[in-house]
């Protein structure tokens, strides 16, 4: 097994379990920026009050569901984390919640019908959702793809969308800055 | 950054941006999954080569203390935790 096997494996058990999906994190910022090596896997999973026994059961022994969950201290989104020890790779569940920004990302969701490694449809955020969504958590890694994806995809962005959503965060001010770097020659 | 790396570091961005602008959506992510096979073979490759006689239970050990690590920092105030039993 490899990286993408355990993704594509994760998104059919996703998917045999009837479950909406959105895959983010760096799946999803290093579709629409710079390749990069990543850790692990997200998928926002539209799943309230189910059990991730629902996904697991679909799963082989090389999936190892992490017997603590997490939660996101900005809105209280709920985590799972699924280790997959044999290549050193880890799956992590977010599970949809109210906020009204989640909500907007998942409602614009796109599918990648078919992509060459993964072997099967693969649904991404748009890149206005990515850039908003890193620039809210603001860790060092999350303002390095912001600021991958403003450079990459000048010119295809809606900003006025961008702008709305970080001023109701308050991450107007950041995002200006990352904005400014994008050297003006590329 | 020394200023005297400045044109040279702004150039290798430049180029990397130019490429990824060049690929589709799904070869930038066919790239990144092919990049993290690539790095994750190379973390337990580093491990092995620190600890030659470890055998693979404790390299094993060695690699989930330093998966942990890592999910540690990246969660850092962001994130707090909950065993999964109270999950009703």
């Amino acid at each position: 097994m490899n990286s993408a096997e355990a993704i594509r494996q994760m998104i059919q058990a996703i998917e045999a379990a009837d479950i909406p999906y959105l895959a983010t994190g760096s799946l999803a910022s290093t579709a629409y920026a710079i390749p990069r090596a990543s850790k692990d896997a997200d998928f926002v999973l539209q799943m309230a009050h189910r059990h991730p026994d629902e996904i697991m059961k679909h799963l082989g022994p090389e999936f190892v569901l992490d017997d603590q969950m997490s939660f996101e201290s900005i809105t209280g989104t709920m985590r799972w984390i699924v280790h997959i020890p044999s290549i050193d790779f880890d799956i992590e569940l977010f599970i949809l919640s109210d906020d009204p920004f989640h909500q907007e990302r998942f409602r614009r969701r796109k599918v990648i019908k078919h992509h060459p490694i993964l072997g099967c449809p693969v649904t991404l955020p748009s890149a206005e959702d990515v850039i908003v969504q890193k620039l809210r958590w603001g860790r060092p890694k999350d303002k390095v793809d912001v600021f991958d994806v403003m450079c990459v995809q000048v010119g295809h962005l809606d900003w006025p969308y961008i702008e709305s959503w970080c001023d109701r965060h308050g991450t107007r001010a950041l995002m200006e800055e990352l904005k400014a770097a994008v050297p003006p020659d590329l | 950054m020394n200023p005297d790396f400045k044109d040279l570091a702004d150039d290798i961005y430049r180029r990397r941006v130019l490429r990824a602008r060049a690929l589709t959506p799904e070869q930038r992510l066919a790239d990144s999954l092919e990049m993290t096979d690539l790095c994750l073979g190379m973390a337990r490759a580093g491990l092995v080569s620190q600890h030659p006689d470890a055998d693979e239970t404790e390299i094993n050990r060695l690699v989930d203390l330093r998966r942990h690590r890592v999910q540690r920092i990246s969660d850092h105030g962001l994130f707090r935790f909950e065993p999964i039993s109270t999950l009703a």
